[in-house]
């Protein structure tokens, strides 16, 4: 009777520790600071595909010459490759256009962080003057005026064509421009021959230096805040000073929200030079050398940066649905 | 059979129906608390609650590094703020927002809430410098220590450095435990010493060393900032506002309950009474129930006795109508016999008045002379031519003789005219007396009849005059079958009408006087009679008088015929029409007669 126990007890406490290391196991696995794209974030095609014509018709600007794709431009990476867009106008844009690829998996939108969501920051940047300089009432009588417009808004939406109903139907075309399944994607699901030993070098130093630490989640990035130059004022070192630099202040009027921006997702980084809220960086090289100087505040054998270059370069794909 | 008077219905019906209302009012207001809102509100707050706890503790976990990104928090914050919006209903009254406690509350909460954002935005910020510091530091206490070396040397060179960078890595990493105040003054002092010795170290050194120490300030100052976020969190009283909503929620409902149970009492009480009050009207009613049997039987008695009296006098009536109809037919057969004798009586004026001028010409007739003057022949009958030669009364006979025979010759036409008279009358009386005796009959004989035959005889008839008027007489029928009707009646009005349209051609000159005799089915099972003629026509204002009683057109027309024959036509449930272009263009009469409807009848 003992013996039965005994053997009974030590069986449920070999049972208990494979139970743990399999929850360690699950633990590790979900530890990893970044993580995979979904491969679909499930919207309505039909509304999707409304999206995609608005966001190519230059309608939706002042003066019918800049769509959202004039500075999201999916065949430069989802942005324009200039240091500042230009708005409908041509004047330069106080910053640098984020990508629109995976755009959806930011908490925010824009280098500040202004917007909530993607309705809303479409509906920032058809009105704002330097950007697509439009006033909804404009866009609304132009779009009505095109009666395949006026069909399509009718099937997908009770109301028909209303201002937030083009906002909407853009961001449910945005949701669509995610990219799971860069070569990193398929390594983060189970695909170990997916990216090089180079590569996988590079995400390991990535995490050791403490990239990871604000570049992590599903968008490598675009989940916090953080001030630029936390470990040296990188603005003193650049030489001037410029409004869009408060970044965060401007929203907030909080003195310590100076010069912080939102964190920006790293996916598709190789495809979006130049760099910074600024446009003022054109390699990757270098962007990755201010960040160790500026924001990690250590220094690093230049293979080792060269290492986490190439790892970056794994994290570009082609959109599922553009 | 009045109900009695002690239970007024009106007043009953009033007391009902306000009865009624208030039932259906406290029912309304039952209905105004909805337990499904307050479970749904119940739910969110709940919801609200634990994404709130699951926010909180996301925070911790990501601080003490089980969690290796941010993800987490920030789908924490999108959907608490989902669900704040399901919670604050869009468009809702800002006055009312600052009168009623919940709103308030709400707006409490979401300003906590709003609060609890930006501390973990900035708990985002601060951990991920600190994270990144504090792993670092023991690869940059190893850049230091790698510099001055090991052993007893490096000790002697460098006194204390080993230990004090040792201490600021230790503090550094494991000063979660102890109080914060006290490290941070441990630290500064390690740190100080360390920037003492800082001139004694090379170049090389002295940058490991400045990064060594700017990272270990970081730790330092970010696990303060960390810390103080961290408990600024936790201070934030979103539970208490959430604690609060759901009192201000079971306040609610229990004040609702309450009115609730008030209001379902007070509805007890009233569908009481209103049940008493139709306990009394069914009972009032079912009295009247037995009353209204007890009336209904005595007026089915009634009824019934009624019916049988109906019956009786129905039987009294339709006797009376019989007799009626008899007394009106002998009525009507004495019209008609008074028609008769009274056409006869002026007829038999006439032959009286022909038989007394004949009478009286035999009796003047000059055939009287002729025999004188034979008489005086014989008397000379020896000597004839001499007494006609010599004798001077005998030279006057031969012109007597002659003027004699031209007196008789225009006594016998005068006589032959009077005879002529005397035998249309007899036939004109013969017409009318066969007439009388075609009404004579009772009712109608229904036969299956040979159209053919019976036009054949209705021409028969008449066959002798029409002969004598000259008339073309044209039999039109095509196949006929058999088909039953009155034969004699019929027969009678074909002769009525072919006598007429006979009468029609009398005075037709310079074309062929002729009749059309057609029959043939209508459609409708009627079966119809023409009779055309090309005669005098009849104006068309006549067109329908003809057939009243005594009309006539005609100066020998005896003024009954047209008028028996519609009756008859009538009678046989038929009908006789007349139809004429007009004056000089002939007339068509004709006659309908229902073939299987008279069957019917038969």
């Amino acid at each position: 009777m003992n013996t039965l126990r005994g053997i009974r007890g030590r069986a449920s406490a070999l049972a208990l520790f494979f139970l743990a290391c399999h929850g360690i196991a699950t633990a590790a696995a979900r530890e990893e600071p970044i993580q995979p794209v979904p491969q679909t974030l499930n919207q309505d095609p039909a509304r999707a595909a409304l999206g995609r014509r608005l966001f190519n018709d230059t309608r939706l600007s002042g003066n019918g010459r800049a769509s959202c794709a004039s500075c999201h431009d999916l065949a430069k990476g989802g942005a324009d490759g200039l240091a500042r867009s230009r708005g409908a106008n041509g004047q330069p844009t106080s910053r640098n256009a984020p990508t629109v690829l995976n755009a959806a998996l930011n908490f925010r939108q824009f280098w500040n962080g202004a917007a909530d969501t993607l309705e809303s920051q479409v509906d920032r940047v058809v009105q704002s003057p330097v950007e697509m300089g439009a006033k909804w009432p404009d866009v609304l009588s132009v779009l009505s005026a095109d009666a395949d417009y006026r069909r399509e808004f009718r099937k997908s939406y009770d109301d028909g064509i209303t201002r937030a109903n083009v906002q909407n139907a853009i961001a449910t075309y945005e949701r669509n421009l995610i990219t799971p399944n860069a070569r990193f994607d398929r390594y983060l699901r189970g695909e170990a021959d997916a990216i090089s030993d180079e590569e996988k070098n590079g995400y390991a130093k990535f995490k050791q230096y403490g990239c990871a630490v604000c570049h992590q989640g599903v968008n490598v990035g675009g989940n916090m805040f953080q001030k630029l130059g936390v470990m040296g004022d990188y603005f003193k070192k650049r030489g001037h000073q410029e409004n869009g630099d408060l970044g965060r202040y401007l929203v907030t009027g909080e003195e310590r929200d100076k010069y912080v921006f939102k964190v920006p997702g790293l996916r598709n980084v190789a495809k979006t030079a130049p760099y910074f809220h600024d446009g003022s960086v054109q390699t990757l090289r270098e962007a990755v050398d201010i960040m160790f100087r500026f924001q990690i505040g250590r220094n690093a054998p230049a293979a080792d940066r060269m290492a986490i270059v190439q790892f970056l370069n794994s994290l570009s794909a082609e959109p599922l649905a553009p | 059979m009045k109900l009695p008077p002690r239970f007024s219905w009106s007043m009953a019906i009033v007391l009902m129906l306000l009865l009624l209302g208030g039932l259906v009012e406290l029912y309304g207001r039952t209905r105004e608390f909805d337990r499904s809102a307050y479970v749904a509100e119940f739910a969110l707050l709940r919801n609200i609650r634990q994404v709130d706890a699951v926010w909180e503790r996301d925070v911790l976990r990501t601080r003490l590094g089980f969690i290796a990104h941010y993800d987490t928090l920030a789908e924490a914050q999108h959907e608490m703020w989902n669900l704040m919006a399901k919670l604050e209903p869009p468009g809702a009254d800002p006055l009312r927002a600052d009168t009623l406690p919940a709103a308030r509350a709400r707006a409490a909460l979401r300003a906590a809430l709003v609060q609890k954002q930006e501390l973990i935005e900035e708990f985002k910020s601060h951990n991920a410098i600190m994270q990144n510091s504090l792993v670092f530091l023991p690869a940059a206490a190893d850049e230091v220590l790698q510099g001055i070396g090991r052993g007893q040397d490096a000790h002697q060179k460098y006194p204390g450095l080993t230990s004090d960078v040792n201490r600021v890595l230790v503090l550094g990493l494991l000063s979660r435990r102890t109080q914060a105040n006290v490290v941070d003054a441990e630290v500064e002092l390690a740190s100080t010493k360390l920037i003492s010795q800082r001139r004694h170290l090379n170049a090389p050194m002295r940058v490991a060393l400045d990064n060594y120490l700017l990272h270990s300030e970081t730790v330092m100052r970010e696990r303060r900032v960390v810390q103080k976020v961290m408990a600024g969190i936790m201070a934030l009283p979103t539970t208490a506002r959430l604690d609060q909503l759901t009192g201000f929620l079971l306040d609610e409902q229990a004040k609702a309950a309450a009115a609730d149970e008030k209001y379902w009492r007070y509805g007890l009480f009233v569908a009481g009474a209103l049940s008493l009050l139709l306990l009394l009207a069914a009972a009032q009613l079912i009295r009247g129930r037995t009353q209204l049997a007890r009336i209904n039987a005595e007026l089915k008695f009634l009824n019934e006795s009624l019916e049988a009296r109906v019956r009786e006098r129905t039987a009294e009536l339709q006797q009376a109508q019989g007799d009626l109809v008899k007394a009106a037919r002998r009525a009507g057969m004495a019209e008609i016999a008074t028609n008769v004798l009274h056409n006869v009586g002026n007829v038999l004026n006439s032959v009286n008045v022909s038989a007394g001028l004949l009478t009286a010409r035999l009796r003047n007739s000059k055939v009287a002379g002729l025999a004188q003057a034979t008489a005086l022949m014989n008397d000379h009958a020896g000597n004839l031519g001499e007494f006609i030669t010599k004798d001077p009364k005998g030279a006057l006979l031969p012109g007597y003789l002659r003027e004699l025979t031209a007196a008789l010759k225009s006594e016998q036409d005068g006589m032959e005219k009077e005879l002529r008279v005397l035998i249309r009358s007899v036939d004109h009386i013969k017409e009318v007396v066969a007439t009388q005796q075609s009404y004579a009959g009772s009712g109608s004989l229904v036969e299956p009849t040979d159209v053919a035959e019976l036009v054949e005889d209705a021409v028969r008839f008449n066959s002798e005059s029409l002969n004598r008027h000259q008339v073309r007489v044209v039999i039109d029928l095509g196949h006929m079958p058999k088909v039953p009707f009155d034969r004699p009646r019929v027969t009678q009005i074909l002769v009525n009408l072919i006598c007429n349209a006979k009468q029609a051609l009398a005075e037709v000159t310079g074309r062929i006087r002729c009749i059309n005799l057609r029959a043939y089915m209508l459609d409708d099972g009627m079966l119809r009679f023409a009779v055309s003629d090309n005669g005098d026509g009849i104006a068309r204002e006549n067109l329908v008088r003809i057939f009243s009683h005594g009309f006539t057109t005609r100066k020998d027309g005896h003024d009954f015929g047209l008028h028996s024959c519609i009756l008859a036509a009538k009678e046989m449930g038929g009908a006789l029409t007349a139809s004429s272009d007009g004056p000089g263009l002939g007339a068509t009469f004709t006659l309908d007669i229902p073939v299987s409807k008279t069957m019917g009848a038969s």
